[in-house]
């Protein structure tokens, strides 16, 4: 949503290309391949274990890839060792040195780039200031809270300019409260100082809150990278599908007509016209699956089928304020959810009711095989 | 104390357990304190005394004003000094191993640290002797590497005894070391790297300064105990290059000056008690500071 | 230069294991040697020494003493240490820090001025040369660890346990010996090994107190160790060994038992 602002800023800032990892015969990572741009915040999302953090350790340079390449600015880095990267990296619990103050906990990537002290804790007290921690400048880590620890943390990874900054499961070790708050300020920080962001997280809203762009792992592959709005509105697997946001999906056969194809489960059936882009990926006889987004879904008289519709038996009703959500039980058992902001109509239907449920072709989404 | 212990037992019902009340706290530590005032610190006040007969000095002034004696206290801190620099060398790295090398490895090396703790001292201090004799497998070894053509002095020098004395500190010098490393989060190290620092610069800059509590703690065990070493120094050393413990031996078997003798322990108990004060202290201040970041 | 450093790294601690457990390791197979002097490796196979060594009447009257004096000191500081350590662990009393200062400083007092001032003060009552002056001396030196154990053990119990004992109508006697001593018993009895282990290793006290009559095994190793270095000495550090991990062995089991 953000990606207008940064296009000025375009070029590719790493690239991943093939890049595997495994541990004996467990494939941590499976032949991942992706781009970064320029001023971009991308965030790697997906369960545990479906290869999100291996690709940020690796970016890092902690771990060693089996095979593929890493390029930072168009340089093979992938044998280069973390010291050398210069990447910025926020861990989950900070990993801020106990033993230094806040200053010299961010003076210290530039200690290690040979800044002379002077300027070295101008800088940081430029960062804190960003950050607005700048009273905090003499305390030790242990002396302040999660949220503030998180900001030092962060101001550490972004002093030195990195050509890319890293947040391990940024918002993990915060509770509930603070983590919306934290979002935001922590994408509007790297925004303000144009930072190039990987951020790895297994909680789907704070990747489509924050991201420019996301990249789905699972089972150490790849699945989809885009926008959230792509990853909504086109997912190319169930899987992203699921993930993103709510969707409900359906399996069925498809089938060729004289209008285009046709797919079609036990009681509802979805046609595309002839033609459509969607419709190129199946083939007929083939089973496929139909996603729609509930809020998609309209509910209408049941027998007034059309050619994208379908009937069930609702078996619970539940107002929350603004809109109804229905779940209906379909012919073969499965449930489909919706929500309607129709709340006139819904409120005369009762559990139990037969009840028609109708959508536009243009809301479908169709994944094949 | 004592009125609250029995106010609690006055509903008492079961009739076996009157007259056979256990006695309360007071009484429960009466007998240790006892006994340990008449065999333990008796004794010590008893050397005191004698090292003062009709209340003189002397045997203190001989003490600090004879070339011999001073030269086997300085000895003594001498030999203490490298053995303690020795063994924390090694325990470093032995500690880290064990904690921060997984499950299996501190396994392993905890078992190789406690088989020699639980032999006793004089055995080891045998088993030296045999390894270290010109004959010995030491020699051998390094006559077969071809490191050295003719055997090496190792016993009845100080390098037996230092030998000797580094493999029995070890342990000791470990735990702490270990107990200090194993709260050390090595991601701090992974947050070291990726802010540009070298593995060199890492380590001095945070792993280091991180494990120092641990580093004084052992050398400062390591040194207050072999202040008082006898059996190993008497067994692998010459006589020449005696230590305090021997030289008190020997005023007591020997030269029968039971005076001087006594003078001699009360200087080492005081050594002990100075050395392991500044233990009590170092730990002293790492908890207040531990407890001031708790709080903050 | 990483892995440089990584092999440098475990080489050492290797090295160092090597090194602790070397001395430990010769010993016993030294014993079997058929040669009159002590060898690594050893010559042929024999049991010779330790039967020279279990038929010695020396050697058995040492071992003798040995056991007698260990068992004493043992019983005697574990039931003085556990009492000690009951009144540490439930109560609070003034100079409680003293106290337990007390009953630790014998574990870090030098031997040897121990052995000195015991020599000096039992002479006067004429316990040297008995076992006695012996089991005495031994069971300051073993105070501290059955403190140690005992309190370890007891800080594992629920301290509301021995108060809603007494809440329930139980008397102090009755309580201890239903409540509190069964779940500190893997402490005393852990505490009691240490005891033992510590007079049966113990040296430098004897070697000032001991006679003929009265010396234990270790008296015996040093004067062969200081005298002629024969596999017979290695014989018994065989047997101390195996007995000093049967000792370790029980001990630990005593403290997965509670």
């Amino acid at each position: 949503m953000m990606n207008a602002a940064h296009q000025n800023t375009a070029g590719t800032a790493m690239k991943l290309e093939g890049v595997s990892k495994h541990y004996g015969a467990v494939r941590a990572l499976d032949n991942v391949s992706f781009e970064l741009r320029k001023g971009e915040f991308l965030t790697m999302l997906g369960p545990s274990g479906s290869g999100k953090t291996t690709s940020l350790r690796a970016i890092a340079g902690f771990i060693q890839p089996t095979s593929g390449r890493l390029l930072i600015d168009g340089r093979d880095m992938t044998a280069v060792p973390p010291q050398k990267r210069n990447i910025g990296m926020m861990f989950q619990d900070y990993a801020l040195f106990p033993h230094m103050t806040v200053l010299e906990n961010i003076g210290y990537p530039l200690e290690t780039r040979g800044i002379k002290r002077a300027e070295r804790e101008k800088r940081s007290m430029e960062m804190l200031e960003i950050v607005g921690l700048a009273h905090c400048a003499k305390r030790y880590p242990k002396e302040m809270s999660g949220g503030q620890q998180q900001r030092v943390a962060l101001a550490r990874a972004l002093v030195f300019k990195p050509d890319i900054v890293l947040l391990d499961e940024p918002m993990a070790a915060l509770d509930k409260k603070l983590r919306g708050q934290m979002q935001i300020e922590i994408m509007h920080i790297t925004r303000q100082v144009g930072a190039t962001v990987v951020s790895v997280t297994h909680d789907q809203e704070e990747a489509l809150v924050m991201s420019d762009r996301i990249a789905i792992f699972k089972d150490g592959r790849l699945e989809q990278i885009g926008t959230p709005h792509e990853l909504y509105l086109q997912p190319r697997s169930e899987f992203v599908a699921d993930f993103i946001g709510e969707a409900n999906l359906m399996r069925g056969n498809a089938r060729s007509t004289a209008d285009g194809v046709v797919v079609e489960g036990e009681g509802w059936k979805a046609s595309l016209p002839k033609g459509d882009p969607r419709s190129e990926a199946l083939k007929a006889g083939q089973k496929a699956c139909v996603v729609l987004r509930p809020e998609r879904i309209h509910a209408v008289a049941a027998g007034s089928a059309t050619e994208n519709a379908g009937e069930g038996v609702i078996e619970d009703k539940i107002y929350l304020g603004v809109e109804y959500r229905l779940v209906v039980r379909m012919g073969d058992g499965g449930k489909i959810n919706l929500r309607s902001r129709d709340v006139a109509s819904i409120a005369s239907m009762h559990a139990g009711d037969r009840i028609g449920l109708a959508w536009s072709a243009d809301d479908l989404v169709v994944i094949g095989g | 104390m004592t009125a609250t212990t029995n106010d609690r037992s006055v509903p008492v019902k079961a009739g076996s357990s009157r007259g056979f009340r256990l006695p309360p706290a007071f009484w429960l530590i009466v007998p240790s304190v006892l006994f340990l005032a008449l065999f333990f610190v008796f004794p010590l006040l008893k050397l005191v005394a004698i090292s003062l007969p009709d209340g003189s000095m002397e045997y203190y002034h001989q003490i600090f004003t004879t070339p011999v004696f001073l030269r086997v206290i300085g000895e003594t801190f001498r030999v203490s000094l490298i053995v303690t620099v020795v063994t924390v060398a090694i325990a470093y790295p032995y500690a880290y191993a064990m904690a921060h090398g997984g499950r299996a490895m501190l396994l392993v090396l905890t078992i190789a640290l406690l088989i020699p703790f639980w032999v006793s001292l004089l055995l080891r201090s045998f088993s030296w002797i045999v390894l270290l004799q010109n004959s010995g497998l030491v020699n051998d070894f390094l006559i077969a590497t071809g490191l050295i053509d003719r055997p090496l002095r190792l016993i009845r020098t100080p390098m037996g005894v230092i030998i000797g004395m580094v493999h029995i500190l070890l342990p000791y010098a470990v735990l702490p070391l270990y107990t200090v490393m194993k709260k050390i989060d090595l991601r701090l190290m992974e947050a070291s790297s990726i802010c540009g620092a070298s593995w060199l610069r890492g380590f001095a800059r945070i792993y280091f300064p991180l494990s120092l509590p641990g580093v004084m703690a052992s050398a400062i065990l390591a040194f207050t105990l072999a202040l008082g070493f006898y059996i190993t120094p008497a067994l692998l050393g010459s006589p020449r290059d005696m230590m305090i413990a021997q030289m008190i031996a020997g005023q007591f078997n020997e030269q029968l000056n039971f005076g001087l003798g006594a003078a001699l322990a009360v200087v080492l108990m005081v050594l002990t008690a100075v050395a392991f004060g500044l233990f009590g202290a170092v730990r002293a201040a790492l908890q207040l500071r531990g407890r001031r970041k708790e709080e903050a | 230069m990483d892995k440089l450093r990584r092999i440098l790294f475990w080489l050492v601690v290797t090295l160092t294991a090597l090194f602790l457990l070397l001395p430990t390791l010769i010993i016993v197979p030294m014993s079997f040697t058929t040669t009159t002097t002590l060898e690594f490796p050893p010559v042929g196979f024999t049991l010779e020494w330790y039967g020279k060594v279990i038929g010695a009447s020396d050697w058995q009257g040492a071992l003798l003493n040995s056991l007698v004096i260990a068992f004493a000191a043992s019983v005697l500081a574990t039931v003085i240490g556990t009492a000690a350590a009951l009144a540490l662990h439930t109560h609070r009393f003034p100079g409680k820090t003293i106290v337990m200062g007390l009953l630790l400083s014998p574990m870090v007092t030098p031997v040897i001025v121990l052995a000195v001032g015991m020599y000096m003060v039992f002479s006067g009552w004429g316990l040297v040369a008995t076992r006695l002056g012996l089991v005495l001396a031994h069971t300051v030196l073993a105070i501290p660890f059955v403190v140690v154990s005992v309190l370890a053990s007891s800080r594992m119990v629920n301290p509301s346990l021995a108060p809603a004992s007494l809440g329930l109508g139980a008397g102090h006697w009755f309580t201890f010996r239903r409540v509190t001593l069964p779940l500190i018993m893997p402490g005393v009895l852990s505490g009691a090994v240490f005891a033992f282990i510590t007079s049966w290793d113990e040296v430098v006290i004897a070697l000032f107190l001991a006679d003929a009559q009265t010396r234990t095994v270790p008296i015996m190793i040093w004067n062969q160790v200081r005298t002629n270095l024969d596999p017979a000495t290695a014989a018994v550090a065989a047997i101390l060994i195996v007995l000093s991990a049967l000792g370790v062995l029980l001990s630990y089991k005593f403290r997965e038992s509670r």
